[in-house]
């Protein structure tokens, strides 16, 4: 009995958002200290890499826009992650529902070109989420009826939108003049509105929906009958339904509203991006990297925020490294692969602490 | 039978204990060679426990086996098994997508890489040729029939040199008809010289085939014997004993309308067999109708039932005096029907929600907590906090998670939830299992208060002496059917103990 006071004691030492920061710094000096060995193997001087990254980042209002902007659809993606995760639905369907709700926006935006400026982007985004909320609506249906795991069939139908816009870009969508897989340029009238004072309009006012969105959720989550379900349904199933809650349909809901939320971030790629056509690979690994943002942010959605931030500035500040230094541009995805690792570790090694005290009082019990 | 076929088996002061709970308790049994011997108790009298350490599961605290007169001891049960002792468990140890040959195979093999199969063909030949028992090999055990599958098990248990054969509640499964194919297989296992142990609670059973007996009660042995000089009656009154708790003074229940009306209810289980059949019940407001009956006797299936999440055959269940058309648990909570069911962990509580949350998970989505989707989060907390007060639920505060709650504190937490949404008719599913005393003394207050309030309390127990402490009325529930209805003033352990035990064919 000492011995599981003793272990009570030493698991209520420290507040638990110590433990989480400290981990999220770790992390992030550990993928600090990856960066700069790889750095000094290929011959570059960690420092001048450090001051090439900034300037590239956050150096001038010009880059900041390009990174902030970019944060977005990272953003968007893992929010969709933290709203099936708390549904207990666990699905990867986020690269297919990027690229359905791209092509379902691409296709409204490439014939919006007669439509007032407010009335074309309104419709653009209504079609991104529409996409994705529908190609995500094919999984949870498949969930509902049949009980196919989501987390396979959304996996499937990845494959199943990646030809299809293969498909799209070639054939109905292809508009480029010199016949390239890609489709005609959208009307400027259809393109996300920047800030003015922003050299090179970089910056897309779509970056409010990094604070706007995060609270809506928050809010829904904590204050609405509606994500108490779904909270409920995600924490114990079987309680919910035995309590009169229908899981299902709660579970279904989430799938949905989660596609929707990428087939948004698809469309933010392409109407608030540097590249206002569709493209094959305008996907460019957002569907994934979103779950790792959401992984990194311990699903809240005030921290995905951050986190998106920082995804986004490895992207960029990538670009900028291999313009100033000759850095290989493969580095910054290197660097985004052991982040990813590194947030796994770190994942794994707070699930052990947390666990260690609870199983020894269960041994001594019984 | 001869008089001393031999010892084969032979405990001698064994006892188990687990923590400071004393399962078996210098427990004393002889089995010989060519009897069926039948242990006789109810649920958690011990029978489980002292099988597992005859069958190497568990090893005694104390006390010593011998077979055939030598001291044994298995620490594995390879180990019994080798020595020839084997237990058709109530759930099969088949793996269903193998066929009943390869599932012979599935024996610890001579060598690694030899292939078992010529030789378990071999086997179940012979094992066929002494018993008469043949199973289909090349069939696959997920399309064999429940006493098919029975069968196998036993194959598989002889094919491996077992003499001393353990069933445990074997009929459970069973029809009629296969029952006594398996009754007659068990003389003539015993008429050739093997040892049958029969765990059962049906005392039909226990009369058509037992030679002699062993009835274990709080873990000690109450008595033994053999079959032709006893009577069923005096069987039940051993197993059920003297009431420990003494019926507790309280004011007599004044019954008011029907707050639950079930009329004919039949109703399957997974395995598609009836778990229900045609069982008709009544709870008036302001009374506590208890329901008695050994596990398995169809009370999940009933609860399940009533809540809405599985399927009636027939049969109709109204609330309140208001007829439950599309069954849902919504429309069961809706009709003012409160649960506390058995399974806490599973089906009751969300692990990894706040307390404040756990507490308030029903209220939390009405008025007037909640309005046009919108949670009233001040009304919550307040609400949460008087039921935590209230209910004497220790915890930090409403935002610890649930997870981190002891047991019984947990369950305090289910009984708020339930009795504070103001329910017609509360049913409660074991509500002290595995609570202390105080904690016990609590909810057994609380559930009597909700009565005398006039609420209707339906409670379903294993335990029959928190069925004789609390119920006004005790409907007894054996193999799917109710099998009377008494009045608690009347009510005796041995009364209900034998409706309990009662066959199939008792009127």
């Amino acid at each position: 009995m000492t011995a599981a006071a003793g272990l009570i004691r030493r698991d209520r030492g420290m507040p638990a958002w110590v433990g989480r920061v400290v981990t999220q710094l770790g992390v992030a000096a550990a993928a600090l200290v990856v960066a700069a060995l790889l750095l000094l193997v290929i011959g570059v001087s960690p420092v001048d890499a450090a001051s090439a990254f900034w300037s590239g980042t956050f150096g001038s209002p010009t880059n900041a826009g390009t990174t902030l902007t970019q944060a977005v659809p990272l953003f968007l993606v893992a929010l969709g992650w933290i709203v099936a995760d708390k549904a207990g639905r666990m699905h990867v369907g986020f690269p297919g529902q990027v690229v359905t709700g791209g092509c379902a926006a691409a296709a409204v935006g490439l014939h919006s070109g007669g439509l007032p400026g407010v009335v074309a982007v309104v419709l653009c985004a209504l079609a991104g989420i529409a996409g994705g909320a529908l190609w995500a609506g094919i999984v949870a249906w498949l969930w509902a009826s049949r009980g196919v795991l989501e987390i396979v069939s959304s996996l499937l139908l990845n494959l199943v939108a990646l030809q299809t816009l293969a498909w799209l870009v070639r054939g109905p969508l292809q508009g480029s003049l010199d016949r390239q897989p890609q489709s005609a340029n959208f009307p400027a009238s259809a393109l996300w509105p920047a800030v003015e004072s922003v050299p090179g309009r970089t910056l897309s006012y779509d970056v409010i929906l990094l604070p706007l969105l995060a609270a809506g959720l928050i809010w829904v989550f904590a204050r609405t009958t509606f994500g108490f379900e779904l909270r409920a349904s995600g924490g114990n199933l079987e309680a919910a339904r035995w309590s009169g809650i229908n899981p299902v349909r709660q579970g279904v809901t989430a799938i949905v509203i989660s596609g929707g939320l990428a087939g948004l971030a698809g469309a933010a790629l392409l109407f608030a991006g540097s590249a206002p056509w569709l493209s094959e690979g305008f996907e460019a690994g957002i569907g994934f990297n979103g779950i790792a943002v959401a992984l990194l942010a311990r699903n809240s959605p005030v921290g995905a925020i951050l986190t998106a931030i920082v995804f986004s500035s490895l992207n960029v500040g990538g670009t900028s490294l291999q313009a100033l230094l000759d850095v290989p541009s493969s580095l910054a995805s290197v660097l985004q692969g052991a982040v990813i690792v590194l947030v796994l570790v770190a994942a794994v090694l707070a699930h052990r602490r947390r666990r260690a005290a609870p199983i020894k009082m269960k041994e001594l019990v019984a | 039978m001869t008089t001393d076929p031999g010892p084969a088996l032979q405990l001698t002061g064994i006892t188990k204990r687990f923590g400071a709970f004393v399962a078996n308790d210098r427990i004393d049994l002889g089995i010989a060679w060519g009897e069926v011997h039948a242990l006789l108790g109810e649920n958690g009298a011990g029978k489980t426990t002292l099988m597992r350490i005859v069958t190497g599961l568990y090893q005694p605290d104390e006390g010593t086996m011998r077979l055939d007169g030598e001291p044994v001891t298995f620490r594995r049960p390879e180990q019994a098994l080798r020595a020839g002792i084997g237990m058709v468990h109530q759930h099969f140890t088949l793996v269903p997508t193998l066929t009943e040959l390869e599932n012979l195979t599935m024996a610890p093999a001579f060598l690694p890489w030899a292939n078992g199969r010529s030789a378990a063909r071999r086997k179940a030949a012979e094992v066929e040729r002494a018993t008469g028992l043949r199973i289909e090999p090349d069939r696959l055990v997920a399309d064999a029939a429940v006493g098919e599958r029975q069968r196998l098990e036993i194959v598989k248990l002889l094919s491996r040199g077992a003499r001393l054969l353990i069933f445990d509640e074997p009929s459970a499964a069973l029809s009629p008809g296969e029952w006594d194919e398996l009754a007659k297989l068990m003389r003539r296992l015993a008429g050739e010289g093997h040892a049958v142990v029969l765990i059962s609670h049906k005392l039909s059973e226990v009369f058509a085939v037992a030679d002699r007996w062993t009835v274990l009660r709080g873990g000690a042995v109450a008595g033994t014997g053999d079959i032709a000089g006893t009577t069923p009656a005096e069987l039940v009154a051993l197993m059920v004993g003297e009431s420990l708790a003494p019926r507790r003074e309280r004011t007599p229940a004044t019954p008011g309308g029907p707050a639950l009306v079930i009329e004919g209810l039949t109703v399957a289980r997974d395995s598609g067999a009836t778990a229900l059949d045609e069982v008709g019940l009544e709870v008036r407001a302001g009374e506590i109708v208890g329901i008695a009956g050994v596990a398995g006797s169809g009370q999940s299936e009933l609860v399940e039932a009533v809540l809405g999440i599985r399927p009636v055959a027939g049969g109709t269940i109204e609330i309140g005096g208001r007829r439950l058309e599309r069954r849902t648990p919504e429309g069961f909570y809706a009709a003012g029907g409160a649960l506390i069911p058995e399974d806490r962990h599973h089906v009751a509580v969300i692990g990894g929600m706040s307390l404040g949350e756990n507490i308030n998970l029903r209220a939390l989505r009405h008025a007037p907590l909640a309005r046009r989707g919108r949670i009233d989060i001040g009304a919550a907390r307040v609400r949460a906090r008087r039921l935590i007060e209230e209910y004497e639920v220790r915890a930090t505060g409403e935002h610890q998670p649930m997870a981190r709650l002891s047991g019984g504190n947990q369950q305090k937490a289910v009984l708020a939830r339930e009795l504070s949404t103001d329910p017609s008719l509360v049913i409660a599913v074991q509500p002290v299992r595995g609570l202390d005393v105080r904690a016990t003394e609590f909810v057994y207050r609380r559930l009597t208060e909700h009565r005398d309030r006039g609420g209707a309390v339906l409670l379903i127990s294993m335990d029959l002496d928190e069925v004789l402490a609390l119920s006004d009325r005790i409907a007894v529930l054996a193999h799917g059917r109710v099998r009377g209805v008494l009045d608690a003033a009347d009510a005796t352990r041995a009364g209900i103990g034998s409706l309990m035990t009662s066959s199939e064919v008792t009127a």
